[in-house]
């Protein structure tokens, strides 16, 4: 009897270990949403391309300070790509290195990562474009490469870019979406979407006006901003929105005034 | 019924052992047991990307023909690079393009994947600085080669065979096992032999689509081939190609020796220096 | 004319640097200031010079510093003696009369702090929103007018930092020194000075700065966030953040941001 009653747990536990054993593998298989972790600050290497990579950093964090010629605005790098650029759908650098270079409709060219941060110089920034082999664009380079050590080449990672929201049923509202706007999004962005000051420092980055990103920039297409806003805003609060209301706010933040975009070179 | 239990006992551990196995990290299992394998040929990307990569393997393969103004010497760059820069331990693309930008242990200077391209072009293809379309096309095929490596990994088959780590500042060979000194006497005995047939007893290669050893179109005294113990590595596992029989190391450096003692172009000054 | 009180309220914001968040309200509320009209703009400039001839005075202009002045002392009386109803001790027992606050339990310092931050928290404390079973019982009888020559008063004070009684951990100091920085994206926090601004200082007008504000505070009311009944942040942000802090975590930031140097100290 009690040999029996041994057994039987015996059993279970196998039975329960094989479960456990499988399990992690086959989620991540299944679901596909094993997001990538990038490596920590400290692994940054010492040497010349640890100081390109600690300086790019320096750069995405502090775009004005460091590569202040090319930037016509109040924003950074980190103002889109949240977290020093690790966080996923908040276009991480680490879903961007391995997947170019990429075949871009905006500009019907096959874009290096280096063209690319340009694009990004020239409308998010409504700024001039560095060239990409200045040392900025180096550096920003070699930071998003250090950043994607261990994800493979040329495969889309889950997480990387934006959220592709689906489109909503009813189409996006600026009149609903400045109600929302003002009730969970003012409180940081301020009410004209001038975003907040502190003592001469960009706290909170104008999200329309003439320090905001230009009529060129991705955020200017309502549907990436609205999955922008839906995975990441309220900061520490992402997925708080619905899809309607992401899709309204990001429709009214986009039919607010900013610069032009500028003319194709 | 109790020999049953035991049994079925057996089955269950096997099973979770097995699964245990499966789920480890595929790419590490590889890395174990076989080198990486890049797209197969004629797998390109859609769209202009692909149009992109196509002519960078073009350019890889068909140099002289496919680079407009090209005025450097008969190689191409799948005269090193074997199999269109896929054959592992032959300095394969899948194993270089994850690795860059790296820092370059001599210079110390960072070195970024275009700046070796144009290394590659100026000293061991003796030609111009390539311009910007001929990289970005080149850049594109060996991105396309990569697909799936991971980024700022050494892949198992990148770059050459290490053969008893001969000290490549000195030039010294004090290996564990037999290894002397390279001979080049020996070694133009064992290029007679195994590689005039197609190199050609003067190195000027031409049979089988094989690219002059030296000469006035062969690579340059600045090139990495120039230095015996890196060819030495190239031939040990690549030399001659298709055969079972393979060198062994100590030949590969009476080889290498023997063919880098032979007269070929001095090659051009990079800019800057 | 234009509501002084107004004025007044926003004047500190604009001297921060951000001229728009105070002109555009007070004419038009909906249009963009890049679109004002010839007029709106001639009137909008002519505010600037107006208030930059304000500074120049030194002070601000007759009745507005007359009213500036009468909000500031009577703040000034509250904070020394209380405003004689019932409860209401004086600010100075706890926060002090430069508005230091007393590290050893746990007062904040609340010199320099906005005069929208100190009227709105002591308003949240009188509707209950915000825990603070001291305060409940000393701001019950403040009318909104002393709340606002309180919030005046004390923005205008400056304190050197005080001593801590207790004496830091640097392992703690570390980690909550990345916590501020880095954020634990892990559990979805982001960097402390992302929203409570650079170093910790604060975005006006209602973002604290929390640099230099007294350790046993700042982990009293991540405490309460957490657990307690603190529900006057907006939106529920420092609640979540507080609940997803672990113990080490939280005393490990409340002791980084203890250990730096508060903004706005000196001499008044």
């Amino acid at each position: 009897m009690l040999g029996k009653t041994v057994k039987g747990v015996l059993w279970w536990a196998c039975l329960s270990a094989l479960v456990f054993c499988d399990s992690p593998g086959a989620g991540v298989a299944s679901a596909g949403e094993a997001i990538f972790s990038p490596p920590s600050e400290q692994s940054i290497p010492g040497g010349s391309l640890g100081d390109l990579v600690r300086k790019g950093e320096e750069i995405f964090t502090n775009t004005k300070k460091y590569a202040g010629h090319y930037v016509g605005n109040d924003l950074t790098c980190e103002s889109c790509h949240l977290n020093r650029g690790r966080k996923a759908y908040a276009a991480p650098l680490w879903g961007a290195y391995g997947i170019y270079p990429r075949y871009r409709l905006k500009n019907h060219k096959v874009n290096s990562l280096a063209e690319r941060m340009q694009g990004c110089f020239r409308f998010s920034m409504n700024g001039t474009a560095p060239a990409v082999d200045s040392p900025t664009v180096k550096a920003l380079v070699a930071y998003s490469y250090w950043m994607s050590r261990g994800a493979p080449v040329g495969v889309k990672l889950p997480g990387a870019g934006m959220l592709h929201l689906t489109p909503p049923s009813r189409s996006p509202d600026p009149f609903s979406g400045k109600k929302v706007y003002e009730a969970r999004c003012a409180l940081c962005h301020g009410l004209h979407g001038q975003g907040r000051m502190s003592r001469g420092e960009t706290a909170f980055p104008p999200v329309w006006g003439g320090k905001s990103f230009n009529k060129g920039a991705g955020f200017y297409n309502v549907g990436k901003l609205a999955g922008f806003i839906k995975m990441n805003m309220p900061l520490s609060k992402g997925d708080s929105l619905s899809d309607q209301d992401a899709w309204d706010v990001a429709a009214y933040v986009d039919s607010q005034p900013r610069p032009e975009k500028p003319a194709v070179k | 019924m109790r020999k049953q239990t035991g049994f079925f006992l057996a089955i269950v551990m096997a099973l979770s052992v097995l699964g245990y196995a499966f789920s480890a990290n595929p790419s590490e299992a590889a890395a174990s047991s076989k080198t990486f394998e890049p797209p197969g040929k004629g797998d390109y990307p859609p769209g202009p990307l692909g149009a992109l990569v196509k002519q960078g393997e073009e350019i890889f393969t068909n140099t002289r023909e496919a680079v407009p103004g090209y005025r450097g010497n008969a190689l191409t760059c799948a005269s090193c690079h074997l199999d269109q820069g896929r054959k592992p331990y032959a300095a394969p693309m899948w194993g270089a393009y994850p690795m860059y930008p790296m820092v370059d242990p001599k210079t110390r200077k960072t070195v970024w994947l275009e700046d070796r391209i144009r290394m590659c072009f100026r000293n061991a293809l003796n030609a111009a600085p390539p311009d910007k379309e001929t990289v970005q096309a080149l850049d594109a095929y060996i991105f396309w080669l990569s697909r799936g490596a991971p980024i700022g990994h050494e892949l198992k088959g990148r770059g050459y065979v290490t053969i008893a780590s001969p000290d490549r500042e000195t030039g010294f060979f004090r290996g564990p096992g037999h290894l002397r000194s390279p001979d080049t006497l020996k070694g133009f005995g064992l290029y007679a032999k195994s590689c005039a047939s197609c190199h050609g007893r003067s190195g000027q290669g031409g049979l089988h689509r094989s690219p002059p050893l030296w000469g006035p179109s062969s690579y340059t005294m600045k090139s990495g081939f120039a230095s015996v113990p890196l060819l030495a590595e190239f031939l040990r596992r690549n030399m001659p190609p298709g055969e079972d029989r393979q060198l062994t190391d100590q030949e590969s450096l009476d080889i290498a020796a023997y063919v880098d003692s032979q007269p070929r172009p001095r090659g051009k000054v990079p800019p800057g220096n | 004319m234009i509501n002084i009180h107004q004025v007044i309220k926003r004047v500190p914001e604009f001297f921060q640097g951000n001229a728009r968040t105070i002109f555009p309200i007070s004419f038009n509320a909906k249009v963009h200031p890049d679109i004002f009209s010839t007029q709106e703009r001639s009137m909008r400039k002519k505010l600037v010079w107006f208030s930059v001839f304000l500074f120049f005075l030194g002070d601000f202009s007759p009745a507005v510093s007359a009213h500036a002045e009468d909000l500031f002392s009577r703040g000034r009386q509250i904070a020394k003696a209380g405003n004689g109803m019932p409860g209401n001790t004086a600010c100075m027992e706890c926060h002090r009369l430069k508005g230091g606050g007393m590290p050893s339990i746990g007062a904040p310092r609340i010199s320099g702090q906005t005069i929208q931050y100190i009227e709105r928290e002591i308003t949240e404390v009188q509707k209950g929103a915000r825990y603070g079973p001291v305060m409940a019982g000393v701001v019950q009888n403040l009318s909104p007018r002393d709340i606002l020559a309180v919030a005046t008063y004390y923005s205008k004070v400056r304190s050197p930092k005080l001593r801590d009684t207790e004496t830091l951990s640097p392992k703690r100091v570390r980690l909550g020194k990345q916590i501020a920085h880095q954020g634990l994206w892990k559990k979805n926090i982001p960097a402390c000075v992302v929203c409570h601004g650079p170093n910790g200082y604060g975005v006006p007008p209602l973002f604290p700065y929390i640099a230099g504000q007294n350790r046993t505070y700042l982990m009293r009311q991540l405490i309460a966030y957490a657990f307690l009944e603190r529900k006057d942040d907006p939106q529920g942000l420092m609640r979540g953040i507080a609940r997803r802090l672990s113990p080490q975590e939280r005393k490990s930031v409340a002791e980084y941001f203890s250990s730096l140097d508060p903004p706005y100290t000196g001499s008044r």
